[in-house]
């Protein structure tokens, strides 16, 4: 079985309580875990100007390009959010976008979000998007956006957290490009979730790299903990991540 | 290793979980958590306040040495409220859990005031759920818990999720104000002991919302000298009830 948590960060200085985490000490905690693969986001780049992060990313992505799977992150309020998008795309190789918009500033039904939108769904780029948060995070307004964007794989990192699960369970139903990542989800949410939704729509995420280290074998846990059939468990912990980036 | 206490579970027929005192005396069992405080369910914390005392009251009686039931009461019902608690509070309940989002109240409006009163007066822990905007977060704890400092308060979960940056500065304002570590990593369980003192930090699972297996997971997870261990995971609830030796 592959693992592949779809949501951590390269640790920052700006936010992260584990700076100065080596790449190589990422991937060891990779292993501790058995997660073959991470999708990695910035920390500091949802901060500040994302463009010097966004290459930092790249760098600590190549230590293990087959393993660690790079998103950048643009900040859609700026005029040259496209421009960095492409930029990501084309010279860094980036494979899907991160978007946090209390950290970011801006709310999802913000008229700027519309041509990122489009363009975003034309190269092909799933987007994560930090969710759970009210007043700019929360799963209803991210649908509404995914609406706009048929095609668009919209993710939301958190599901819901524990105050909005449920919102991001009408969300997913409302909107078949919607995925959750069921980090933040309660367990009892998640099997909620899972009774009303096809198994497909889930990733496996955890968040490591922003905190504690324990994050993984945390998120790991609680859907271990559901006693799913093996060929769920497979598609919730990695399978489903793979297909998403194959069909990109 | 002394005896582990949860102090923080809910019992019955919610709307949107449910639990009986069989399944999780199965799962205590088998996690080796030896007794638990009990709340009501969501539509009881919500409503139905008397039916889910009761049934907390009858589950404790039922397992006198596995149970503590903390009783609730929504504020907006004024005087009744307050007869309800003392109701049950005098029927063997040993503390007050209060929900400020789900009971729909600013958690430190001064229409909680008379519950606080009541806690005060019968020197009885208050348990409120933090970490919900806008109504259920740990600085509102804070400001109700300055005002009374003679009650002790429990952070439900120290403001996870996103409450948590507030939840040592509340808890560092209110020394009366304990932490529960339900939701909360290995990290920020530490870092609470290291800023309020091993003193003031409870071991609690939320389950069924939360399970036995991914707390126990995390507490396992958390390294802690012995005297600490023992502090958090059982002791400082015990002794909140009134129960220390």
């Amino acid at each position: 079985m592959t693992i592949v948590d779809a949501h951590t960060h390269m640790p920052g200085q700006a936010f992260s309580m584990i700076s100065g985490f080596e790449p190589q000490k990422f991937v060891e905690m990779m292993d501790a875990n058995d997660v073959d693969k991470a999708w990695v986001f910035t920390l500091d780049g949802l901060y500040f100007d994302p463009a010097p992060h966004n290459d930092l990313l790249k760098e600590f992505c190549s230590v293990d390009p087959n393993r660690l799977i790079p998103f950048c992150t643009v900040r859609p309020r700026y005029p040259n959010a496209i421009d960095e998008l492409h930029r990501c795309v084309t010279e860094l190789g980036m494979k899907g976008v991160k978007l946090h918009p209390w950290a970011q500033c801006f709310s999802p039904l913000e008229a700027f979000m519309d041509e990122l939108g489009e363009e975003m769904q034309s190269l092909g780029l799933p987007v994560e998007f930090h969710d759970g948060t009210p007043p700019y995070s929360s799963p209803l307004q991210i649908a509404h956006f995914a609406m706009k964007h048929p095609k668009l794989r919209v993710i939301l990192g958190h599901a819901g957290l524990h105050d909005l699960w449920k919102e991001a369970i009408y969300s997913a139903e409302r909107c078949p490009n919607i995925y959750l990542i069921p980090s933040g989800m309660p367990a009892h949410g998640l099997r909620q979730a899972l009774e009303r939704l096809s198994v497909e729509r889930f990733l496996f995420g955890s968040d490591a790299g922003f905190g504690d280290p324990y994050w993984q074998p945390f998120q790991l846990e609680k859907i271990r903990s559901l006693y799913l059939s093996s060929e769920e468990e497979a598609l919730i912990l990695g399978e489903n991540a793979e297909r998403i980036l194959a069909e990109s | 290793m002394s005896i582990v206490v949860d102090c923080h579970c809910h019992v019955g027929i919610g709307h949107e979980y449910q639990q009986m005192a069989d399944e999780l005396l199965r799962e205590m069992d088998r996690y080796g958590v030896g007794r638990a405080v009990i709340c009501p369910v969501d539509r009881c914390i919500a409503v139905d306040n008397r039916e889910g005392n009761d049934f907390g009251l009858n589950t404790a009686r039922a397992h006198p040495d596995r149970f503590y039931a903390f009783a609730t009461a929504n504020p907006w019902y004024g005087e009744r409220a307050v007869e309800e608690l003392r109701r049950a509070l005098g029927e063997g309940t040993r503390g007050i859990k209060l929900h400020p989002s789900l009971q729909g109240f600013l958690l430190c409006d001064e229409l909680v005031y008379p519950l606080v009163e009541l806690a005060e007066e019968l020197a009885v822990p208050m348990f409120f759920h933090t970490g919900t905007p806008a109504f259920s977060q740990p600085m509102q704890l804070a400001e109700l818990a300055l005002r009374f400092p003679q009650v002790n308060f429990i952070m439900g979960h120290m403001g996870s999720t996103d409450f948590w940056l507030d939840s040592i500065p509340a808890a560092q304002q209110a020394k009366n104000i304990y932490l529960d570590t339900s939701w909360n990593l290995p990290d920020k369980v530490t870092r609470a002991i290291a800023a309020v003192g091993a003193d003031r930090v409870l071991f609690g699972t939320d389950t069924p919302l939360s399970t036995l297996q991914v707390e126990m997971g995390c507490r396992r997870a958390t390294k802690l000298a012995d005297n600490v261990r023992d502090q958090v995971m059982g002791g400082n609830i015990l002794r909140l009830l009134g129960e220390a030796k």
